[in-house]
């Protein structure tokens, strides 16, 4: 029909240059997505970048449609000058709606035929995979245009009621179990299924989805229809200041009101989903033994946690500690602990193999549990600097805080310590910024060091000084907010530590560098560290092949390890900010020693690329001291 | 509605079907003989709970300039509305070029040039592309005719409607409407918020149009100057309804107005009851005035009350107010002679002839005067 074929063109030639515009920055979006999923590392198909596109740009487009096409004809009034033509109203919606549509699966469709063309290089994708990738894009983006459509003529609400959806979608997620990336139209681009459900049309979600949509595409054509497009045109005037205020009023209610729901939010706490759990009863303690003959060790190991954590709760002025559940894991070392990472309430959960006999390193549970509660109990900042280090040496001497005194190299954590001393003479700097040094030498030999330090506190104001210094860092719970860094910048660490313990600072450093001089001279110690590899590890990157780095690492000792010790290279990529790095996100690459070497070398190909950032660290085992030795660690630019 | 003792209708009224209103008193004048183009009839027009149209009657002849006023929210756009089928009526009856509005609006339209009230062109156009834009409507759309009207109306063509004043826009707006040679053009107080110069310009081009095509032309003014120079007849809407309906000069001829001292008594035909409102106008009483309703007995002009009765019978009152110290009745008949006499034997009344511009106010304003009654008997 001509007149149909009129508003076609008017609509062309009214939005061609921003279509123009629109097409390029898609365009060059696609490009990029592209290229971000080829570069990156993890990358597993670029399929990948089919649902990032099409949950990013395609929405971007279908909201400058949706303006263009109904919120620019609405607000400028023009529709009531084509009102004035002869041409039915559903005529002219009806146009708007397809000529939207049809633009936005054209684009969608456009940038999946390109992403699948870039997969199909490196994998096989068949005539049903694309047709199942073309049915939920299909899907999706019909529902989203409606959407869109409909927002349109929401006229002056459609920001407020963007916000406001945005802000529902957040609260659904964070306060109930619904997940949205799993229903309807969301799920269609779910990114776990999108590139990898080869076989079978998710028609469930499909359904919903069109059903969405239709019920969508009614309501925009009821607002646009409805007494003679009046409200739509009432809807697209400009917002009154009585409206903003009411808006601005609403929405910073929701937000209070999301606020305080949040606080509020009954989450059921973390439960062993099992019966053979042993619970404490004078403390929150749990252990989980699966079976009945490891029934007798859990019961053990509960009752000496339940007495440390009461004794804990008295020397630190606690009503109760943080709920600490223990499950076994029976493959694990025996001196080797896994936390998991809960939600803030549910306290703490350890993996550890409690039934490991003679391996069962017990003091150095009590320590990984007294230094979990403590962490939990300040929701955290008993991790920041500058306490850290007392965190990890309190931990360690209240595990063995009834040891006999004084403390000497019969004790594998006191002689981590002086051997961390030995290799990487701290400075003061470095107490205080404790994680750069504790990256340095490796987790448990800072420990060992930090149980110097607490140590040489007992020594120097007793053990009620040891206890006053960890009541006034650790005992107060911290305000979850701004004032506890207010708090922390009023009361620096020299001076907690003069007013608690009694001491000067500086004093105590030189005091316990002493006491670590004399350590090293003592014959007792040489003879225990004798055990231990000396050496040098070193580090250097090359050039690989098509951009990638590799990275070659040698060890070279004076005194060998035996051979089959584990020597390691430590590696993880890094992000653009310096963080903490856990244990989870470090990975290993570990040699056995050669028999009669004195020194070695090893390449890592391939991992790295040029332009990124890594942690790199050389580790050699030594069961002298019951843990690796960190012989080299940097963070390091590749080139 | 109508009062028992009001003045018979006569059959051949085309007005307010509801009640007796002015239209009630005037026979339909113009062109009778030519067809209707447009015909309307009881047409109900409902916002809510807020009636817009009351059952209006309205017939456009063919080959006739037809003034269509009213007052702000009298009606005028609501019925061009409807009859443009951009809104649906709640009740009556419309048909255009004798087919029913109903069955095929679009078709029906395509035969109407409209210039509406507001001009909402798309800014980023031309006269050039919205012509073509145009065109893509209207199966009689003629190119030479849309460039000639263009020329002639001293239109650029090339420069976007962005930047034209408001008397470009509505001169843009006659070009497009008459481009396609419609059979009927419908203006919607096309010269609303255009300077006393430019209104004129558009006028004459639209009565030169009108002269010149023989084009039925229906505009819908609130200003009786704008009407009085450009339609061969008038429809006059009030409140919904059409309060007159026929030419300009008859209207003249059977409204006048009777003055006399605020305290004397004139027994007055009867009125019509939709007409009787107590609502309160400039410093004159509310409806009937008081005093004359107290002296209505026995010192009124008749000498008695089968002769007034035979006097005031064919009047209808418009208004009857007590104003800077007099007492005004305005009053209209079908006859224009009858105002000879009215006035016999009622000393100290004067009889005054009235502008259009005065009637259409007196027709329009509120409150309308009480009505006559016969005096009860003794």
């Amino acid at each position: 029909m001509p007149r149909i074929r009129a508003l076609i063109v008017k609509e062309l030639r009214e939005h061609w240059l921003a279509g123009l515009g629109l097409a390029f920055l898609l365009g060059v979006g696609l490009m990029a997505v592209l290229l971000g999923s080829v570069l990156r590392e993890r990358t597993v198909t670029v399929l990948e970048a089919g649902t990032g596109y099409l949950l990013t740009f395609i929405p971007l487009a279908g909201v400058v449609l949706g303006h263009r096409l109904v919120v620019q004809e609405y607000h400028g009034r023009t529709q009531l000058f084509l009102e004035g033509l002869p041409v039915r109203r559903v005529e002219m919606v009806g146009v708007k709606f397809c000529l939207g549509l049809g633009v936005l699966v054209a684009t969608a469709f456009a940038a999946l035929a390109v992403i699948a063309l870039v997969a199909a290089l490196t994998e096989p994708i068949g005539a049903r995979f694309a047709g199942i990738l073309a049915g939920r894009t299909a899907g999706f983006v019909v529902w989203l245009w409606c959407f869109l459509f409909f927002m349109g003529f929401m006229g002056r609400f459609r920001i407020p009621i963007y916000l406001a959806i945005l802000l529902a979608v957040s609260m659904v997620e964070s306060l109930t179990e619904f997940e949205v990336m799993r229903f309807g139209p969301l799920a269609l681009l779910d990114p776990q299924t999108f590139d990898t459900e080869r076989e079978r049309m998710p028609w469930g979600a499909l359904g919903e989805t069109l059903a969405l949509a239709a019920a969508l595409a009614g309501a925009a054509a009821a607002i646009s229809l409805v007494r003679e497009g009046s409200l739509a045109e009432q809807l697209a005037r400009r917002m009154t200041q009585k409206e903003k205020a009411a808006v601005g009023i609403l929405f910073v209610a929701l937000l209070c009101a999301v606020g305080v729901l949040d606080q509020r939010r009954q989450k059921q706490p973390y439960e062993f989903g099992s019966e053979a759990v042993a619970a404490g009863e004078r403390a929150p303690v749990e252990v989980l033994y699966h079976a009945d003959p490891a029934r007798p060790a859990a019961e053990a190991l509960l009752a000496r946690l339940e007495a440390e954590a009461l004794a804990l709760c008295d020397a630190l002025g606690w009503d109760s500690v943080p709920s600490l559940r223990v499950a076994l894991r029976e493959d694990l070392d025996g001196d080797r602990f896994e936390t998991a990472v809960m939600d803030e309430n549910d306290g703490v959960l350890v993996r550890a193999n409690f039934r490991a006999g003679a391996d069962w390193d017990a003091a150095g549970f009590v320590a990984h549990a007294t230094r979990e509660w403590i962490a939990a109990h300040g929701s955290g900042r008993a991790r920041f600097e500058p306490k850290r280090w007392l965190h990890d040496g309190f931990s360690r001497w209240w595990a063995e805080r009834d040891a006999p005194r004084p403390v000497g190299p019969d004790s594998q954590a006191w002689l981590r310590g002086v051997w961390a001393a030995r290799a990487a003479p701290p400075a003061a700097a470095d107490i205080v910024a404790w994680h750069r040094f504790r990256e340095r030498v490796g987790e448990k030999p800072a420990e060992g060091l930090a149980y110097t330090l607490v140590l040489e506190l007992e020594s120097a104001g007793g053990r009620a000084a040891v206890l006053a210094l960890a009541r006034e860092v650790f005992g107060r719970t911290p305000a979850p907010d701004v004032r506890e860094a207010w708090y922390e910048r009023a009361n620096p660490l020299p001076a907690v530590f003069l007013r608690a313990a009694g001491l000067d600072w500086d004093a105590f450093l030189a005091r316990w560098r002493a006491g670590i001089d004399r350590a090293l001279a003592d014959p007792r110690v040489a003879a225990a560290l004798a055990a231990v590899p000396e050496g040098t590890a070193e580090l250097h990157v090359e050039a690989g092949e098509g951009g990638l780095r590799s990275v070659g690492y040698r060890f070279a000792f004076s005194r060998a390890p035996a051979p089959g010790v584990l020597c390691a290279l430590v590696h993880a990529p890094l992000g653009p900010f310096d963080a903490e790095l856990a244990e989870p996100e470090l990975r290993r690459r570990e040699h056995p020693w050669p028999a009669g070497a004195a020194q070695a070398e090893w390449t890592l190909v391939g991992r790295y690329g040029a332009g990124q950032r890594a942690f790199l660290a050389l580790e050699v085992d030594c069961p002298a001291l019951g843990c690796p030795l960190r012989l080299a660690a940097e963070r390091r630019d590749l080139p | 509605m109508t009062d028992p003792d009001a003045v018979p209708e006569p059959a051949a009224v085309a007005g307010d079907a509801a009640g007796p209103g002015l239209a009630a008193g005037i026979p339909p004048a113009g062109p009778a003989a030519a067809p209707d183009l447009v015909c309307i009839r009881g047409l109900r027009k409902r916002y809510g709970a807020f009636e817009a149209l009351s059952g209006l009657d309205l017939t456009v002849h063919e080959g006739e300039v037809y003034g269509f006023l009213g007052r702000n929210g009298a009606g005028k756009s609501t019925t061009i509305r409807i009859l443009m089928g951009i809104t649906h009526a709640t009740g009556g009856e419309l048909s255009l070029f004798g087919e029913p509005l109903g069955r095929d609006p679009v078709r029906l339209r395509q035969r109407i040039g409209y210039v509406a009230q507001e001009q909402n062109f798309y800014a980023w156009m031309t006269p050039i592309t919205i012509g073509r834009f145009v065109a893509g409507f209207y199966p009689t759309w003629d190119d030479p005719e849309y460039t000639r009207l263009v020329q002639a109306l001293d239109l650029p063509p090339r420069r976007k409607i962005g930047a034209f004043s408001g008397g470009m826009k509505a001169k843009l707006a006659l070009a497009l409407a008459l481009a396609h040679r419609p059979t009927l053009l419908v203006l919607d107080e096309p010269t609303a918020g255009l300077d006393a110069v430019a209104r004129r310009e558009f006028l004459e081009m639209v009565r030169e149009q009108a002269e010149r095509t023989r084009r039925t032309t229906f505009f819908s003014s609130h200003l009786i100057d704008e009407v009085e120079r450009a339609a061969d007849r008038v429809g006059i809407v009030d409140d919904g309804r059409m309060r007159y309906e026929g030419g300009l000069r008859e209207l003249s001829e059977r409204v006048r107005m009777l003055r006399g001292p605020a305290e004397a008594s004139l027994d007055l035909p009867p009125v019509p009851a939709d007409k009787s409102r107590e609502t309160s106008r400039e410093d004159g009483p509310v409806g009937r005035p008081e005093a004359a309703r107290q002296t209505r007995r026995p010192s009124g002009p008749s000498g008695s009350d089968a002769a007034d009765a035979e006097r005031m019978a064919g009047f209808s009152v418009l208004q009857d107010r007590v104003r800077r110290g007099h007492r005004e009745v305005v009053l209209q008949t079908e006859d224009p002679g009858r105002f000879a006499n009215v006035l016999d034997g009622a000393p100290g009344w004067t009889i005054m002839r009235l502008s259009l511009e005065d009637i259409f106010i007196e027709m329009v304003s509120k409150p309308a005067a009480g009505a006559w009654t016969p005096p009860p008997a003794p």
